[in-house]
């Protein structure tokens, strides 16, 4: 195995890079994207979207995107936020 | 850094952060003068964002509601619950506890400290005001203020462990039957019964072996039996290690469901299986001779979609959804399987259901459960995409004459758990209120809905209108005022 040799700074650097990549790939208006950054136990097929779905009452984050989403009434989603870089390191598992 | 949910559902799953009282509340309609008690509800509410985007709900913070009802009025309180969880992540002012009951995923600095979120049940025990948790002891609170007291062992009678979110009061008796499951830890199969009689001394205590690590929410008790159902959730100490969230599902397990003496000492505990259905609430049982008849909302599949199945199946909808039904058990029968009559098939629901507790362990005949009725009219416009996804009507079953009636509250509204509430102590069965939270989806608040139990068809006879939305619920309770005095 190769081991590459990097500051914190840089790597959370590198994935506030990652990050705002991610942020500009935003989905539907209504639709919340979430994207784990750090989270290796999260299993996600490659490619897969996660949205936010609702069944019976319970709002739950399908990773695999299968589900049907979540879409407020217009007028009444909490505004989404683009997570800046500088944000990524407090917000590691969270990017909209 | 100012705190911020990124991973919000938005609408009307945003957490709402924020403690209310109101004296006096907005009464639309008119408050029956018989009605006189405290309806307290517990639910989820998340102070921060969760460490895991795909946590589960389960794992929000647990928040509690007060409406007292006297003379008309209603009078509304609210707070969470100052856990010690709570506590450090408020000091913290960030989440620090990791996925739902997995301490291996939570920060070094607060792993092997309690993750109590408090946030499943609330009960009049005892004299005491109770929120529970299946993984954690009961934590008391003060009935009037809602302050949080501390955790409570019914004076160090019973053990520091996970106590179920749903004991079960003999109504005749007073005594109390509880349980809690994992009990010498995460993993371990060990089962521990108490009984406590009326006078809040423990009576026995019971320790049992479950068939496998799962899930056991709720039980069920008769005049002679405990009735124990499993569940499809397991867990392992290695799952919990590898970083997953505390329940997997699987398809392919079956159902266990215990049955043992309420006089015995647990040595007669006869364990019965068949195909794997969830039973994660029951109604009622009885005993008939050699038969014990066990009623509960059951679903062919896993109906909670954050916990993921184990073999990466997809969460399946339809299959989470629940009808009632009857499970017979013949403890006569060499065979360890049981007879099921799927009784009111057209109703599909989330699995709340609900009956008369002055009933419970006896012969009954209605039974509540709310439900989704795909026919019933839905403003999606106004409402959002939630058409079949969210509980839009109470059902009244008559387990005797198979009849239904419906409760409609509306087409931007969701509803709550729903209770019984008897129009007074002597009154029959069925003559009382229905009584629970509806959220009008459209203007963003919520409402307590009273309506008379016996024409539920006419909808509800008084809305109690709060100018704010409340968090999700998962179960309440009512206490009338002769068993805790509102004024």
């Amino acid at each position: 195995m190769k081991h590459i040799r990097t500051t914190r700074r840089a790597f959370m650097g590198h994935l506030g890079l990652v990050a705002g990549m991610g942020a500009l790939a935003y989905t539907a208006p209504g639709v919340l994207s979430i994207r784990p950054a750090t989270a290796a136990v999260t299993t996600r097929p490659a490619g897969a979207k996660p949205v936010v779905s609702v069944f019976m009452d319970m709002p739950w984050v399908d990773m695999s995107g299968r589900a049907e989403p979540y879409i407020p009434p217009r007028g009444t989603a909490v505004p989404a936020r683009l997570t800046l870089a500088e944000d990524f390191g407090n917000y590691q598992y969270y990017h909209v | 850094m100012a705190v911020n949910f990124p991973g919000s559902p938005g609408g009307f799953y945003a957490p709402t952060r924020f403690e209310a009282y109101i004296h006096d509340c907005e009464v639309m309609g008119e408050i029956p003068s018989d009605l006189r008690g405290t309806f307290y509800r517990t639910g989820m509410d998340r102070r921060y964002p969760p460490r895991f985007p795909d946590d589960a709900p389960f794992n929000d913070d647990g928040f509690v509601d007060m409406f007292r009802i006297q003379d008309g009025h209603v009078d509304y309180r609210s707070r969470h619950v100052r856990t010690e969880r709570f506590l450090a992540e408020r000091q913290a002012r960030r989440a620090l506890y990791g996925y739902y009951r997995n301490q291996y995923t939570s920060e070094p600095s607060v792993r092997n400290k309690s993750m109590n979120v408090a946030n499943t049940n609330i009960i009049y025990n005892n004299g005491h005001l109770l929120v529970l948790k299946e993984s954690d002891p009961p934590i008391a609170l003060d009935p009037t203020t809602l302050k949080t007291l501390g955790n409570y062992r019914y004076d160090g009678q019973i053990y520091d462990g996970p106590f179920t979110a749903h004991p079960k009061v003999d109504p005749v008796t007073g005594e109390t039957i509880t349980f809690g499951y994992e009990a010498k830890g995460d993993g371990t199969t060990d089962v521990v019964f108490y009984w406590i009689d009326k006078t809040g001394k423990k009576t026995k205590e019971v320790w049992i072996k479950a068939p496998h690590v799962t899930m056991m929410h709720d039980i069920a008790i008769s005049q002679e039996h405990i009735i124990i159902p499993t569940t499809g959730y397991i867990t392992s100490v290695e799952r919990l290690k590898a970083g997953k969230i505390h329940w997997g599902f699987d398809p392919e397990q079956p159902t266990y469901i215990g049955i043992m003496r309420r006089d015995g000492d647990g040595s007669d505990l006869r364990w019965f299986k068949g195909p794997g259905h969830q039973m994660i609430h029951t109604i009622n049982a009885v005993t008939e001779g050699d038969k014990v008849i066990l009623d509960a909302p059951v679903s062919p599949s896993s109906p909670f979609p954050f916990f993921p199945s184990v073999d990466g199946s997809p969460f399946d909808p339809k299959g989470g959804s629940c009808t009632i039904r009857r499970w017979t058990f013949d403890l006569k029968s060499k065979n360890d399987t049981w007879e099921e009559t799927i009784m009111f098939p057209d109703h599909q629901g989330g699995g709340l259901a609900r009956m008369d507790d002055r009933y419970i362990s006896r012969p009954y005949r209605y039974s509540f459960m709310g439900i989704v009725d795909p026919s019933l009219p839905f403003d999606a416009e106004k409402a959002g995409n939630l058409r079949g996804r969210v509980t839009n009507a109470y059902a009244i079953y008559d387990h005797q004459t198979g009849n239904v009636k419906t409760m409609f509250a509306g087409p931007t509204h969701s509803l709550s758990e729903g209770v019984f509430a008897p129009r007074s102590p002597q009154a029959p069965e069925l003559d009382g209120y229905l009584i629970g939270v509806a959220n009008n989806l459209a203007e963003m608040r919520s409402e307590l809905i009273i309506s008379d139990a016996r024409k539920p068809e006419e909808g509800p006879i008084a809305r109690v209108l709060l100018p704010f939305r409340l968090h999700a619920q998962v179960h309440g309770n009512w206490v009338p005022d002769d068993v805790l005095p509102v004024a």
